[in-house]
């Protein structure tokens, strides 16, 4: 650790003389040169990485350490390329913590170092972590401050310019600032791409489920929850609809911090009388109403879906899943609420996909015979799968009445008078339970991942 | 132009109006009360508008903690209403008589982009008009295709080839505005209010256009954009419906002379007899609405200040040309 951090010293010095009389300008980000030098970019990222991993104050064996090695590749012809990354990390996941996060310090860190946010230098792309229809997401490093961050580059077709859902996720999550939604750090747009730089968060509730299968710790569950109604709440309250709520989206952190992410589809919905889709929300994750058609909606959307991640922590599977078509997902929603009549929900029969020949009877059931994890646990909780499962989205549960219903309770009381940007497992008290199983360690109680965290942070 | 301009110079010299910050997103809100400038450097031309104005969000950034503003001047107000004098726009807004992608919330989130861009007046053009319009459809609007019809608008009869370059102004746009093309409803109405008898205001959309509507999208298949040389299609929904209830309404909200004359800017009821020519609407008509347009603002300019409580002393006296108008979340 000395020695690093001497080495860290040099290396700022070093840093200092390449901007060379720069510094004056740090704070206004003003006339900066835009290019450097082929050379001195790569001396410059391996000062970036050794510094931020100094800055962690972990120990060099810590578990983060281990993730890269700064070895920088001569062959490879591209500085993106000058750091490797070891790939022998056992679980994608938790295990590769950030090294700034929940640290009291590093926030108040700077380089001084002459980068400056919205350009593309200022960032290294580690390794890649996925690839959607038209963005790649890449694990990377601020070179700013050394904090691990998430980008997610955006291909531009020449055609079409910046695609309409980036413009939306972009300008949504600019205003966006709170503890359960994942922050948007930066935007680095180009001719070719545009590049949104996020927090870095070390997993999905997706991967999650899949590593603790046959359902999740109910005081897991009760945590998650309330952090995603939490974000719910806080972007309803900004007329913001998320539409595409399902566990792919919902990232986890090392503590169990949940973030809802992938703004993709979502929009605001504060202006009136404007035109909305109705193909929004993966199928298994839509709601009734606009499965049936229905023309308006609101936040009762997100709230359905939620509803549905609710079931499937529970679980362990998802509850109304493997369909293809509208009406089988229908079907399948009315096995369990019974189809709807101008009884229980008045006008339905006026929405266009409502065809009450086509679809089987069937009778509202108690929710614990269909998920028997339901029978295992206090009536509260199915009472509130029960109001956010409602069809009528009139009579659907609020994000915000959600967050007071009993199932959560059990809480610490101040977790409900939090800032919002405040994480809960600020609250004392507030901490995830190691879940049951686990495919990585199934012969170990305690998960590994929590261990060095436990220590470091 | 120059008879309104001095009828606003004997306005008071500045309002502010401060807006609770609930509901707005706290980087906008302080990003706004940054734009409020010395009006010494507003007279002497705005030079690099949005960089100087960036420069200081980033100096007061962390200390900000007033009310949401953004100032605007008069002159600003004045020269985005002067682009609805404007032949071309005004034949495209009456062709939209469903309000499909220029209803009134559009046209103010419009507005609100040049004054996030920093626009100066000469900037206030048709061109940039057309670029904000399609950025605030994209935001805004789930339903697609109704935008495409900008295109033969802002690019004439060659569009197909230029609308690559047209989204790459509309990107360019979105990058000068920071990106914060998201607006509230609210920040739309304390637009609105300014003038809030101004014709482009009272353009409301239906609700029948509104919504989910998917259903009827295959009722035109071929939705290529129309362009000025075609007439507008006759919206089977709206056929002389609404439209008509809203010339009392307009004379109403307007105090005093004009309501008697006025024609609604965007007759579509007298057009919509005529829906199967395939020219455009004679010029004539074009320039009869320019004139009452131009009229109405100027006797709006007036009654919109007299509303409203000067507060800000540091804007200037009675001689500044300026005048404050704010809104914004």
């Amino acid at each position: 650790m000395e020695e690093l951090s001497r080495w860290v010293r040099e290396a700022g010095r070093f840093i200092r003389r390449c901007c060379c009389g720069e510094e004056e300008e740090n704070e206004e980000e003003k006339g900066r040169r835009e290019e450097e030098e082929e050379e001195e970019e790569v001396k410059m990222e391996e000062l970036s990485f050794r510094k931020s991993r100094s800055s962690t104050s972990l120990p060099p064996a810590e578990s983060d350490a281990y993730q890269f090695s700064s070895s920088p590749s001569g062959s490879q012809p591209h500085w993106f390329q000058t750091l490797q990354v070891r790939r022998f990390r056992v679980q994608r996941g938790r295990s590769n913590s950030d090294p700034l996060r929940g640290n009291s310090q590093p926030d108040e860190f700077t380089w001084k170092s002459g980068l400056r946010f919205g350009t593309e230098n200022s960032y290294l792309s580690l390794e890649k972590l996925g690839e959607g229809a038209y963005a790649s997401v890449y694990k990377g490093i601020s070179r700013i401050n050394g904090q691990l961050v998430a980008l997610k580059v955006i291909r531009m077709k020449t055609e079409e310019g910046v695609p309409f859902t980036a413009i939306r996720e972009a300008s949504l999550l600019k205003g966006l600032k709170h503890a359960n939604v994942v922050l948007l750090h930066d935007i680095i747009h180009t001719r070719e791409s545009l590049t949104l730089v996020f927090e870095y968060v070390q997993t999905d509730l997706a991967q999650y489920l899949t590593q603790h299968p046959g359902g999740l710790h109910s005081h897991n569950v009760r945590i998650f929850m309330f952090q995603l109604l939490r974000g719910l709440c806080y972007i309803h309250s900004r007329r913001i609809l998320h539409r595409d709520l399902k566990p792919q989206n919902l990232l986890i952190s090392y503590l169990g911090e949940l973030k809802l992410a992938d703004f993709g589809l979502a929009r605001s919905k504060s202006i009136p009388s404007q035109t909305f889709s109705s193909e929004v929300v993966t199928l298994w994750y839509r709601p009734p109403d606009v499965l049936l058609g229905s023309t308006d909606y609101s936040t009762a959307l997100d709230m359905w879906g939620a509803g549905c991640v609710f079931v499937e922590m529970l679980q362990g599977a998802p509850a109304f899943p493997g369909v293809s078509d509208v009406f089988e997902q229908l079907q399948k929603i009315w096995t369990v609420v019974g189809v709807p009549s101008e009884n229980s929900w008045p006008g339905v029969s006026q929405l266009p996909n409502y065809k009450p020949d086509w679809f089987l009877h069937s009778e509202p059931k108690q929710l614990r015979s269909v998920w028997k994890r339901l029978n295992q646990l206090p009536y509260k909780t199915e009472d509130l799968v029960q109001r956010m499962l409602t069809v009528r989205p009139a009579d659907r549960i609020s994000a915000l009445d959600s967050l007071k219903h009993p199932y959560f309770s059990t809480l610490p009381p101040p977790i409900m008078h939090l800032r919002d940007t405040v994480s809960i497992f600020r609250v004392p008290g507030v901490v995830l339970e190691t879940e049951v199983r686990d495919i990585c360690n199934p012969g170990r109680k305690v998960r590994p991942s929590l261990l060095p965290a436990a220590k470091c942070w | 132009m120059m008879k309104h301009t001095s009828s606003w110079c004997q306005t008071p010299p500045s309002v502010t109006v401060r807006v609770k910050p609930n509901s707005a997103r706290s980087l906008q809100i302080r990003r706004g009360l940054r734009m409020k400038r010395a009006n010494g450097q507003d007279a002497q031309g705005p030079p690099q508008k949005s960089q100087s104005g960036r420069r200081r969000e980033e100096m007061h950034y962390p200390k900000m903690s007033l009310p949401p503003t953004i100032v605007i001047q008069r002159q600003e107000m004045a020269s985005y209403f002067r682009l609805f004098a404007d032949d071309l726009i005004l034949d495209f807004l009456w062709m939209d008589c469903c309000c499909k992608m220029t209803d009134k919330y559009l046209l103010a989130m419009t507005f609100v982009y040049f004054k996030r861009a920093h626009f100066t007046l000469a900037e206030f053009t048709r061109r940039n008009f057309f670029i904000a319009l399609y950025l605030a459809n994209t935001m805004e609007e789930d339903e697609e295709e109704n935008k495409y019809e900008i295109f033969p608008w802002a690019l004439g009869k060659n569009w197909r080839k230029q609308f690559p370059r047209f989204l790459k102004q509309r990107d360019k746009l979105w990058t000068r505005i920071e990106y914060r093309a998201a607006v509230s409803r609210r920040c739309c109405e304390e637009v609105m209010a300014i003038v809030p008898s101004h014709f482009v205001w009272q353009r409301e959309r239906l609700e029948h256009h509104s919504g989910a509507q998917r259903q009827y999208g295959d009722r035109d298949q071929a939705k290529m954009p129309r362009g000025p040389t075609a007439s507008p299609l006759l919206c089977a929904l709206c056929n002389r419906t609404a439209r008509l209830d809203q010339g009392p309404d307009f004379s109403s909200s307007s105090s005093g002379g004009s309501s008697g004359q006025a024609p609604h800017p965007l007759p579509p009821h007298p057009f919509t007899s005529t829906l199967g020519l395939e020219k455009t609407p004679p010029r004539a008509t074009a320039s009869h609405k320019k004139v009452t347009a131009t009229k109405r603002q100027a006797q709006h300019s007036s009654c919109c200040c007299a509303e409203k409580v000067p507060r800000d002393k540091s804007s200037g006296s009675l001689h500044d040309p300026s005048m404050d108008w704010i809104g914004k979340e």
